[in-house]
């Protein structure tokens, strides 16, 4: 487990071919979502567009933004954003569905 | 008198800190929290999104259709393209390489007015036709109130998320400006980590912004 205090361990950086797996990895979920698109899922469509989409940003985040090599409280601080997001939209969406 | 930059700059340690490694991460930590307050900014819109969708769920999926694919497909690769220069000037200026920095900022920037530009020729073909926000709507096309909504949201989300693409232009002008200027270098060069951070957050949002308006039909 990685020390808190630890900061040398940020200082652990991406290698370049992280980043360029990354970016193809990027271009062909991209590929994947407009693919799928124009096969008309029905309504299971928007959804797998969207869980594409977390996981692009998932990349992005890990990856890009080195969040991999962060310290824990960073690493916290990030989850705990996207959470609450994600929250207050099942709240809103649970809300309307079960009005 | 006019001061000079040094040839290379060093990490200067300000007087709270022991030591750079944590003056360092504590400007990161602070820019992880700036960015979950800017994540929170758009969660109000992205839950209001979520909101009319579940109630005027087929007009929204109409208005989907009305939206540029080309456009919203060809911004989220240059968005993804863009995010990878950001990355590559950290990689380079770590390695000492600081005309490769200098380059892929300037093609981050380029990318960022391409983004620009497109976002642009979409709004203008959207005023043509009278899809315009809140109460100046007037597409005939989709006279329903459902509609109006989804483009009324369009223009809040997407507007906001151009602001912040303007505003990331502007830290990457003064990011290729203390590149240039040895201001930022392979010891010091915390600023340009943070600047990547916060366009790559701006590419996060548009992540998710495409298949909101471009993708989900039904």
């Amino acid at each position: 487990m990685k020390d808190e205090h630890d900061v040398s361990a940020e200082r652990a950086h991406t290698s370049g071919a992280r980043y360029v797996a990354a970016l193809i990895g990027l271009l062909c979920l991209t590929g994947t979502s407009l693919g799928l698109h124009f096969a008309q899922l029905g309504a299971a469509g928007t959804f797998v567009a969207l869980a594409i989409a977390a996981v692009k940003v998932l990349i992005v985040a890990l990856v890009f933004m080195e969040l991999i090599e962060s310290m824990a409280a960073t690493r916290f601080v990030a989850t705990v954003a996207v959470v609450f997001v994600a929250l207050l939209c099942l709240g809103i969406l649970g809300d309307v569905a079960f009005r | 008198m006019i001061e000079h930059a040094p040839q290379h700059a060093e990490a200067r340690l300000e007087v709270q800190f022991e030591d750079l490694a944590k003056q360092e991460h504590a400007a990161r930590f602070g820019m992880w929290v700036f960015l979950g307050s800017e994540l929170l900014l758009f969660a109000g819109l992205f839950g209001l999104y979520t909101a009319y969708r579940a109630t005027h769920s087929a007009e929204f999926g109409e208005a989907v259709h009305h939206n540029a694919l080309w456009i919203g497909t060809t911004n989220t690769v240059i968005l993804i393209c863009s995010s990878f220069t950001v990355a590559w000037s950290i990689h380079a200026i770590r390695g000492g390489r600081e005309r490769t920095t200098t380059l892929m900022l300037l093609l981050t920037m380029l990318f960022g007015t391409a983004f620009l530009v497109l976002k642009g020729v979409e709004y203008s073909q959207h005023f043509r036709e009278g899809i315009l926000p809140g109460r100046h709507y007037a597409f005939a096309e989709l006279p329903g109130h459902g509609a109006q909504l989804f483009f009324t949201l369009y223009y809040f989300m997407t507007g906001l998320h151009a602001i912040h693409m303007i505003a990331g232009l502007g830290v990457m002008t003064w990011l290729v400006r203390r590149v240039i200027a040895r201001r930022i270098t392979r010891s010091s060069h915390t600023a340009l980590e943070l600047g990547g951070l916060y366009w790559h957050l701006v590419d996060g949002i548009w992540i998710f912004l495409w298949p909101l308006f471009y993708l989900a039909t039904r």
